[in-house]
């Protein structure tokens, strides 16, 4: 239910925002996508919905990047720099076409390139194929973030999948998106492997799946996101304003879980979050 | 803060196919849903027969403040339930907000013709069809709908949450009849969009408790930048007027 008598609630439905409790949405998307219309179709807009409920920073990819590959990286990059500080770019590992060697080096020489981002049910190639292993060793000895598209029972990144790489790579962050829609496996395997993260995009969709999480122990591994421009950040917001947890846990999965993860990645914290950085 | 009053148009409880009755009572339901006030789908609606789910609704309802009910319509002719123009009398007294149209478990063709009679009967007396987008429940069977009941009252639910403008608008657009549930319309820009389009009085506040957190819309709603008139319609006042308009007899 809706904690009506807590403060930060209070905040957040007033005003659409809580200046007290930032949001880092490490789930992200841009631009316009032929499957369906966006409404939020440009950088700006996207920008002025993240500072309409204080987002300050989003790491994405767009759909081009996504499904078209390494010749939409540049336009990425190019959005995050339009827009200092309020985006990083998750560098696509998009098959057939992936290239670690290419792929490493545009990240190494964009800035605002951190991670990446692996879509195994599009490409339908497993997130635990060999040829993966370049990505996964440049980025488990800096610790960089890659987020996965996950779903329950997937061949190609469910959760049968996930554990294969986990069991060879320990330190970087593996972002389960969608958090393979599963609550008992997503659980356990978070129990087995400390550098596994749940995403909530498409989770907040489900009443009583971040509850759980959290009932087992979890707050501190869970992430926000929400396909952002498809869903709107007030609806994420909303359901974990009702979802039982507490508002230790609501800042935990919205600023606190994030920026942990960039401070051991070395990923420089922008200016409007540092006072954020040592809670 | 006080609490945001809403009159939810679609949240569900009650017994699914082959499952337990619920631990919970209606009341308890609808408090956990954050509604003072909520259109039910009694989950019996699509597999037991009208003779059996309208007085398990009617009593329900009878026992909950706040709850309306919807009774499952089928075709009136065979007799299984009396003609539209007998229920409704009953609507006020009984709470019930309108008809549940449900035809795959019935065996009912999903052609608009089964229902030529029914349709026509609530358009006159203005009683909306609840229709939730889902199945054979398809958007072009609703247009079809419409096309032969162009004043028919439809609110519409849909099962899926992806950016649905594409296959929504038009249909907003060509039947000013159609009333939205917003609980699945969580697209970024949707709620200001819709507003800009189409006003706020065809908008309504749903939470499809218990599938879906209540606080999802409330927030949507709540945050949107809209005037706060806009947001008591979507709240609470549209789904008054759309009950308040409904052609009951005087008892």
């Amino acid at each position: 239910m809706i904690r009506y008598d807590s403060p930060l609630v209070e905040e957040f439905l007033t005003t659409g925002r809580c200046e007290s409790c930032p949001i880092i949405d490490m789930h992200a998307h841009m631009f316009d996508n032929a499957g369906c219309n966006m409404l939020v179709d440009t950088t700006a807009k996207q920008v002025a919905q993240m500072d309409k409920n204080n987002v300050p920073l989003a790491f994405m990819i767009s759909h081009d990047a996504l499904y078209g590959g390494y010749s939409y990286f540049e336009a990425d990059h190019q959005a995050a720099e339009e827009f200092p500080g309020r985006f990083y770019q998750y560098v696509g590992v998009v098959d057939p076409g992936s290239d670690p060697k290419r792929d490493i080096e545009f990240l190494e020489s964009h800035k605002y390139a951190v991670g990446f981002k692996f879509h195994g049910d599009t490409y339908h190639v497993s997130i635990a194929d060999e040829s993966y292993d370049p990505y996964y060793a440049y980025a488990d000895e800096r610790k960089l973030p890659i987020l996965f598209h996950t779903w329950g029972g997937s061949r190609y990144d469910g959760e049968g999948e996930a554990p294969k790489v986990l069991a060879k790579w320990h330190h970087f962050p593996f972002i389960a998106g969608h958090s393979f829609q599963r609550i008992e496996e997503s659980i356990a395997l978070c129990k087995a492997y400390p550098n596994l993260y749940l995403e909530l995009t498409a989770v907040l969709s489900k009443r009583g799946m971040v509850d759980a999480y959290v009932k087992a122990g979890l707050s501190d591994r869970i992430l926000f996101g929400v396909d952002a421009p498809w869903f709107s950040y007030e609806f994420g917001i909303g359901a974990l304003l009702s979802a039982d947890i507490s508002d230790e846990d609501i800042r935990n999965i919205l600023y606190r879980n994030p920026l942990r993860i960039m401070k051991e990645a070395n990923i420089e914290i922008p200016e409007s979050l540092k006072k954020f950085a040592n809670e | 803060m006080e609490k945001i009053q809403v009159f939810d148009a679609r949240m569900t409880y009650g017994r699914p196919f082959l499952g337990a009755q619920p631990e919970m009572t209606l009341a308890e339901t609808m408090a956990e849903a954050e509604a003072e006030r909520a259109v039910v789908v009694h989950r019996e609606l699509v597999w037991l027969p009208p003779c059996r789910t309208m007085p398990l609704v009617k009593d329900r309802t009878a026992k909950t403040e706040g709850a309306y009910g919807l009774y499952l319509l089928l075709p009136t002719l065979p007799g299984e339930m009396p003609p539209v123009e007998e229920l409704v009398k009953t609507f006020q007294r009984d709470r019930i907000a309108g008809f549940y149209l449900c035809q795959e478990e019935f065996n009912v063709p999903y052609h608009p013709a089964m229902f030529h009679d029914e349709f026509a009967a609530c358009e006159a007396l203005s009683i909306p069809i609840f229709y939730h987008r889902d199945g054979k429940n398809s958007f072009e069977y609703l247009a079809e709908i419409m096309e032969r009941h162009p004043k028919l009252k439809v609110v519409l639910s849909v099962n899926e949450e992806w950016p649905n403008a594409r296959k929504i608008y038009p249909l907003m657009k060509a039947y000013p009849g159609i009333f939205l549930c917003l609980s699945e319309q969580v697209w970024m820009g949707a709620i200001e969009d819709m507003v800009e389009k189409f006003g706020s009085k065809r908008l309504l506040y749903s939470s499809s408790y218990p599938v879906r957190y209540p606080g999802g819309t409330v927030m949507m709603v709540q945050a949107a930048n809209i005037t706060e008139e806009d947001k008591k319609n979507i709240f609470y006042k549209n789904m008054e007027t759309l009950i308040g308009g409904i052609a009951c007899d005087s008892l």
